[in-house]
C-alpha cells in the first residue's frame, strides 16, 4: 500500500493507463473485502441440528462430517389420544457424544388435558435436572391454553438454567393475541405453514410466498429468536380429493405407474406400494421437496426480520442430502 | 298471568327459532344413525378396527377383555371351577395349594418367566443397562426354556402341554425381538413341538400362531403377514392384534403374500386385510374382492364397515382424534364443514352432492352385484342396496322392505332388518295419530328385543333408533299441538324441567301415569320419570312453575295434592335481606307451602290496605329472594347454575314494582332506604345481566381485569351510570338502617 501512496504522490496530475488498471484492481478488491466482510463475518452463525427419532442411533461418521454446533434431541413425545395421554421417550441406542440440547414435544392437546404438575413430573423423569441446565420446549399452544403452557414454562424456568421454545410464524405475527412465552430465547420454526389437509397446498413444509405474510411484527416481538430451517422432505397422497396420509422423505417413484401433472404432483395410474404404503388409481402423489435454492429465498426474505444466535436445521439424517459446506454457505447468506 | 303468558311467549318463539326447517336431512346433518345390527353379517369386523398401529391404547372393543375372558373360562373347564374360582388362581395367585401338583407346577413356571416377557417401559435404565439386561434376560430364558422341555418330559395333559409350548415360544421370541433373531428359536420350538400345537384346536393354538407370525416379521415379511391374517380369520381373542400387526410394505411382498394364499378366498381375505387399513380406498378393494371371490363372507364385512362409515355412526372415534377427522374416510369429516356457521350454502351443496355421489359409487358396486347374481347369498347386498336408498335419498318405500324380509322370510337374519324398516315408515309419514303411534311402539318393542343392554361391543346400536323416531316425530306433534310429546321429540329425550312449561310437563305426567303405556309413550314419558327419582314430586315441579309465574294460589293447591312426601326447604328465610346482595344470612328456613301461605297472606293485607309499606317490602323482597340473586332461587328452579345467572330467572319486575311502590308512599324512611338499597342491589344485577361477556361467564366484559381494585370496579361501574339509588341514599344518613347496614356496604362507601 506505501508503494502505491508513494505513486499517487509522485505523479499527481494525469494518470497512465496501467496505473489506472492497478487503481481499478486495488478498489475492485477493497470494493470485494466491503461486500463480503460482513457475510464471512456472519458464516459463523453455528449451525445445529434437530434429532427428531424415537431412538437415537447416529453414526459418529455423520457426526465428524456435519460437526453440529448442538443436537436438539427429542427426548420426550407428549401427546394425547382417545382421552389418555400419550408417552414415548425416546430410546437411547447409544451415548450422546456430541453437544446437545434435550427438547420436549408437548402437543396442545396433552397440554390442555393433563395436569401441569404431570407435565412437569414427565419433562423432569425424561431430562435430569442435575445433568442438563438447558432445555427446549417445543409446543403449538393456543389461546385456551396459553395461560397453562406459560405458568408450565416459567416453572421450567427457576429448575433449568436457561429455557427456550419453537415458535410459530403466527406466534409473531399475532402475538399480541397468544402471547410472548416468558422463557430466555425462541427458535423461529421456518417451515410448516400451510394447511396440510388443503389438496391445493403446493408445498406444505416451505412455501416461501406464504411465509411472506407472516413476516409482520418480527421488530415489535419481545423474545430474542433462533432460527430452525427445513431440510426433511415428504409425499402427501390425496386419495378421493382429500388428504389421506403423508410419509417422510421421498424416495424415487415407480415413474411407469405415475403420470406427471405439474412439477411436484403425480396421477397414480396403477396401484401399486410406494414407501411402505400402497397407492390406489387415481391418487395423486404431492412431493413437498426442499432444495437450496429454496432456502436461499427464504433466507432473503428473512434476513430484513431476523439476526439469529444460531442456525438449527431440521433435521440430522435429511441434512445427509447436503454437503456440510452446501450448508454452511446457506447460513453465511443470511445477513 | 300475564307472566305465565310470557313465559309461554318466551318458549314458543326459543321453539320456533331452534326448529329444524323444512330441508332438515337427518342422515345428513345428524350423526350417528345407525342401522345395522351385528347379527346382519357372519364376521363382524371388531369395532373399532385398529387405524394404525398405535391404536392398541384407544380400541374402543377390549381385547385383552376378551383374551381374559377366554382364558378363564379354559381354565375353570380344565380344573372344573367356577370362572371367579379360575381368576383367583390365574390373574391373583391365590389358592394355588389346592392345585393338583401338575398344575401347580405350570403355575410356578408361568409366574417364574413372566418379568421376562413383560415390556414395560423401564424409564431410569440407560443405554448400556438396556443391552446388558436384554442379554441377561435372553441367558435367563435359554435356561427357563429347558426347564419347560424337561417339565414336557413328565406332563400329560394336552391342555397344560400346549400352554408350556405357549410359553417357551413366547420366551423365545419376546427376548429376541429386539435383535430381530428371534425366527430361528421359534422355528425350531414350533417344529418340535408342532403336535402339541395342534393337539387342540383352540384360542392357545391361535396366540402360538401370532407368536410364530412375530417372529418372521423382520425377515420373512410376506409369510408373517399371511400368518396373521389367518389368526385374524380363526382367532376370537387376538383378531384386533393380527390386523394391527398385519403390514405389507412393498410389491414383492404382496406379491409374495398372494402366492402363498391356497385359494382365491385366501386372496380375497389379504384384500380385505389390507382395505380395512388407515385410509385405504375401500371401494376398489371391494371391487377387487368381488372380481376375485364373489362368495366370500369378507365382501359382506367389508360392505357392513362400509355402511357404518357412511351413516356416521363412527363419528364419535373421529372427535376423539383431530388428525382422524381431516382424513378421508368417506366423507366424515364434510360433516363439520357442512356444520360449520361459516360455509356458505353454495359449499354445502357442494358436500351434499360430494356424498350422495359417493353413497351413488358404492351403491353402483352393490347393484352390480346383485345384478350378476354370481353371489349365492346376496341378503346382506340386498340389505345395502335398501339402505344406501334410503341414506342417499332420505327416502325409502316400507314395502321394499317388508318385501325383502317376505323374501328372506326363513332366513333368521331377517329378524334384525326391523329397524330399517321403522327409519322407511318413520319417512313416509305426513302426520301421526294414535294408529301409527300404535305401529311405531310395535317396531320399538321388537327392535328391543333384539338390541340387548350390556353387550359392551356393541351398546352404541342402542338407543339411535329412538333418537331418529323423535328426530321424525317432532314436527309432527308440533302440528298436532301435542306439547309434551313436541318438547321431548325436539329435544330428543333430553329434557331440562327449568326451560318447560306446565303444559308440557302435565301432557308427560298423564303419559307416565297411564296403566299400559306403549312403547312409544314410555320412551315419551321416560325423561321426566328419570328426573323424578332425583327430585321432588310432579306436584312441586307445578308448584315451582306456579311461583315462578306469580300464580300463588295455583301453587297452594298443587302442593296440597302432593301426597305423603316429605315437603322441600329453602335454606334461608325467603323474607329476609342481608348487607350483600344474595340475602343469605343465616335465617329460618322455609317450607313451600309455608312461603306459599305467607306470600298469600301478604297480598290480601295488600289488597286490604295498599298503603302498608311493610307488606309491600315482605312482597318485594320474596319476589327478589325467588330470583337468581337472591337467596332462595330454588322455589322456582329445579337447578341452579353457581357459576353463570345464564339461564337462572334473572326477572326482577315484581321486585322493582313493590320496592318502588314503598318509595312513592314513602311513609316509613327506614323502609324507603332499605327499599332504596334493594332497589341499588338489582340495578347492580341488572348491569350485570347487561354487560355479561358471555353465557359461561357472568361477568361483565369492563370488569375482567383482574388488577383492579374495588375502587376501580367501582369507577367503572360508575362511568356506566350505575349508581341512581346510592345517590338517592345521601338523603337518608340519619336513618337507623343506614348507620347499621348501609354504611358499613363497600359499593356504597367506593361510590
Amino acid at each position: 500500500m506505501r508503494g502505491l501512496y508513494e505513486f499517487l504522490k509522485r505523479r499527481p496530475r494525469s494518470f497512465p493507463s496501467e496505473l489506472k488498471l492497478v487503481i481499478l484492481l486495488v478498489l475492485s478488491f477493497i470494493g470485494t473485502i466491503l461486500i463480503f466482510d460482513k457475510p464471512l463475518t456472519q458464516s459463523s452463525i453455528p449451525i445445529s441440528y434437530y434429532y427428531w427419532q424415537q431412538s437415537y442411533e447416529v453414526s459418529p461418521l455423520v457426526l465428524k462430517k456435519y460437526a453440529p454446533h448442538r443436537l436438539y434431541i427429542k427426548f420426550l413425545d407428549l401427546a394425547y389420544r382417545n382421552n389418555q395421554l400419550i408417552i414415548n421417550k425416546t430410546k437411547f441406542k447409544q451415548e450422546i457424544t456430541v453437544n446437545y440440547i434435550p427438547v420436549i414435544y408437548l402437543s396442545n392437546m396433552a397440554l390442555k388435558q393433563s395436569k401441569e404438575s404431570k407435565i412437569m413430573s414427565l419433562i423432569n423423569q425424561a431430562v435430569n435436572r442435575v445433568q442438563h441446565q438447558k432445555i427446549q420446549i417445543d409446543c403449538d399452544w393456543s389461546d385456551s391454553t396459553k395461560d397453562k403452557y406459560f405458568q408450565l414454562l416459567e416453572k421450567l424456568g427457576k429448575q433449568y438454567a436457561e429455557v427456550s421454545v419453537t415458535i410459530r410464524l403466527h406466534q409473531v405475527k399475532f402475538f399480541e393475541r397468544t402471547g410472548v412465552p416468558p422463557v430466555t430465547k425462541g427458535v423461529l420454526m421456518y417451515y410448516n405453514m400451510s394447511d396440510i389437509y388443503d389438496p391445493a397446498t403446493q408445498n406444505y413444509i416451505l412455501d416461501n410466498s406464504m411465509a411472506k405474510r407472516y413476516l409482520v411484527n418480527f421488530k415489535r416481538y419481545p423474545l430474542a429468536l433462533d432460527l430452525a430451517l427445513p431440510l426433511y422432505q415428504q409425499v402427501r397422497v390425496i386419495r378421493q380429493g382429500r388428504w389421506a396420509y403423508m410419509s417422510r422423505g421421498i424416495s424415487p417413484l415407480n415413474l411407469k405407474k405415475l403420470t406427471k401433472i405439474s412439477m411436484s404432483r403425480y396421477h397414480v395410474n396403477k396401484g401399486h406400494y410406494y414407501q411402505g404404503q400402497y397407492l390406489y388409481p387415481d391418487d395423486i402423489l404431492v412431493l413437498d421437496k426442499i432444495n437450496i435454492k429454496q432456502l436461499k429465498i427464504a433466507i432473503k426474505n428473512l434476513t430484513n426480520f431476523i439476526q439469529p444466535n444460531e442456525i438449527t436445521f431440521y433435521d440430522l439424517p435429511s441434512a445427509q442430502r447436503f454437503k456440510p459446506v452446501e450448508l454452511k454457505q446457506l447460513v453465511s447468506e443470511l445477513r | 298471568m300475564k307472566y305465565t303468558l310470557a313465559m309461554i311467549c318466551y318458549l314458543l318463539a326459543n321453539i320456533a327459532l331452534a326448529g329444524g326447517g323444512e330441508s332438515y336431512k337427518p342422515f345428513f346433518v345428524d350423526r350417528g344413525f345407525n342401522v345395522l345390527h351385528h347379527k346382519l353379517i357372519d364376521t363382524l369386523i371388531k369395532r373399532p378396527t385398529n387405524f394404525n398401529s398405535t391404536t392398541y391404547t384407544w380400541v374402543e372393543y377390549s381385547e385383552r377383555g376378551v383374551f381374559q375372558h377366554y382364558n378363564l373360562r379354559a381354565w375353570a373347564e380344565f380344573l372344573n371351577i367356577s370362572k371367579e374360582d379360575a381368576e383367583l388362581i390365574i390373574y391373583k395367585k391365590k389358592n394355588l395349594d389346592s392345585l393338583p401338583k401338575a398344575v401347580r407346577e405350570y403355575m410356578d413356571i408361568a409366574h417364574e418367566q413372566e418379568p421376562l416377557v413383560n415390556f414395560a417401559v423401564k424409564w431410569k435404565e440407560t443405554a448400556e443397562d438396556a443391552i446388558q439386561r436384554q442379554a441377561k434376560e435372553a441367558e435367563m430364558a435359554k435356561t427357563m426354556i429347558k426347564r419347560i422341555e424337561k417339565q414336557l418330559e413328565t406332563t400329560k395333559a394336552p391342555f397344560l402341554r400346549q400352554r408350556y409350548v405357549f410359553l417357551m415360544i413366547r420366551l423365545a421370541h419376546y427376548t429376541n425381538v429386539g435383535s430381530n433373531h428371534s425366527e430361528e428359536p421359534v422355528a425350531r420350538l414350533y417344529e418340535k413341538y408342532n403336535a402339541d400345537i395342534n393337539a387342540l384346536d383352540n384360542e392357545v393354538k391361535q396366540w402360538i400362531i401370532s407368536l410364530k407370525a412375530g417372529s418372521l416379521r423382520a425377515n420373512k415379511p410376506a409369510e408373517s403377514a399371511y400368518l396373521f391374517a389367518m389368526v385374524y380369520r380363526d382367532s376370537t381373542t387376538k383378531r384386533v392384534a393380527a390386523h394391527v400387526d398385519f403390514r405389507i410394505t412393498t410389491d414383492e411382498q404382496w406379491s409374495q403374500l398372494i402366492a402363498l394364499c391356497k385359494n382365491d378366498n385366501e386372496k380375497a381375505l389379504m384384500h380385505f386385510m389390507r382395505a380395512t387399513k388407515t385410509n385405504a380406498n375401500t371401494l376398489e378393494e371391494f371391487k377387487t374382492i368381488y372380481a376375485l371371490a364373489p362368495n366370500s363372507k369378507w365382501l359382506d364385512s367389508l360392505l357392513y364397515r362400509e355402511l357404518e362409515y357412511v351413516q356416521f355412526s363412527r363419528y364419535y372415534e373421529y372427535t376423539q382424534n383431530p388428525k382422524l377427522k381431516k382424513m378421508n374416510a368417506v366423507l366424515i369429516a364434510d360433516l363439520d364443514k357442512y356444520q360449520d356457521s361459516r360455509t356458505t350454502d353454495a359449499e354445502r351443496k357442494q358436500l351434499e352432492q360430494r356424498r350422495i355421489s359417493y353413497l351413488q359409487k358404492l351403491s353402483t358396486q352393490v347393484k352390480k352385484i346383485i345384478k350378476e347374481n354370481k353371489r349365492k347369498d346376496l341378503f346382506f347386498a340386498r340389505y345395502a342396496q335398501l339402505y344406501l336408498e334410503l341414506l342417499s335419498t332420505n327416502k325409502l318405500a316400507t314395502s321394499d322392505v317388508q318385501s325383502f324380509i317376505k323374501a328372506y322370510a326363513q332366513d333368521p337374519r331377517a329378524q334384525y332388518v326391523n329397524k330399517l324398516e321403522l327409519y322407511a315408515y318413520l319417512n313416509n309419514m305426513d302426520k301421526v295419530d294414535a294408529n301409527k303411534e300404535r305401529e311405531i311402539s310395535n317396531y320399538l318393542e321388537a327392535i328391543a328385543k333384539n338390541t340387548k343392554k350390556n353387550e359392551s361391543d356393541y351398546d352404541y346400536e342402542i338407543d339411535d333408533y329412538i333418537i331418529y323416531t323423535f328426530t321424525k316425530l317432532e314436527s309432527f306433534y308440533k302440528n298436532n299441538k301435542e306439547e309434551g310429546k313436541h318438547y321431548v321429540s325436539k329435544n330428543r329425550g333430553d329434557i331440562t324441567i327449568d326451560n318447560m312449561i306446565i303444559y308440557q310437563l302435565r301432557d308427560l305426567n298423564a303419559l307416565l301415569k297411564k296403566d299400559k303405556p306403549s312403547a312409544l309413550e314410555v320412551q315419551l314419558s321416560q325423561p321426566l320419570k328419570e328426573h323424578l327419582k332425583h327430585s321432588h314430586n310432579i306436584e312441586t315441579i307445578y308448584a315451582k312453575k306456579y311461583l315462578s309465574a306469580g300464580l300463588f294460589s295455583k301453587a297452594k293447591e298443587s302442593l296440597e295434592q302432593a301426597k305423603n312426601t316429605k315437603q322441600w326447604k329453602t335454606t334461608y328465610n325467603p323474607f329476609t335481606t342481608s348487607r350483600g346482595s344474595h340475602n343469605r344470612i343465616k335465617s329460618t328456613p322455609f317450607t313451600m307451602k309455608k312461603f306459599t301461605e305467607v306470600v298469600l297472606e301478604v297480598q290480601r293485607k295488600i289488597k286490604e290496605n295498599p298503603e302498608n309499606s311493610q307488606n309491600h317490602f315482605i312482597l318485594a323482597t320474596a319476589y327478589y329472594n325467588m330470583s337468581w340473586f337472591g337467596n332462595s332461587p330454588m322455589l322456582i328452579r329445579e337447578f341452579r347454575s353457581t357459576t353463570s345467572h345464564y339461564g337462572g330467572a334473572l326477572d326482577m319486575t315484581m321486585a322493582k314494582k313493590h320496592y318502588q311502590k314503598i318509595i312513592a308512599l314513602d311513609n316509613d324512611r327506614e323502609l324507603v332506604v332499605k327499599s332504596l338499597y334493594a332497589l341499588a342491589k338489582i340495578e347492580n344485577n341488572e348491569n350485570l345481566i347487561k354487560f355479561a361477556a358471555n353465557k359461561e361467564s357472568h361477568w361483565p366484559d369492563f370488569l375482567t381485569d383482574d388488577h383492579d381494585s374495588y375502587a376501580e370496579s367501582m369507577a367503572k361501574k360508575k362511568a356506566l351510570g350505575f349508581g341512581i339509588y346510592f345517590k338517592k341514599i345521601k338523603d337518608y344518613q340519619d336513618t337507623q338502617y343506614y348507620n347499621e347496614v348501609i354504611k358499613e356496604c363497600a359499593a356504597y362507601m367506593n361510590f
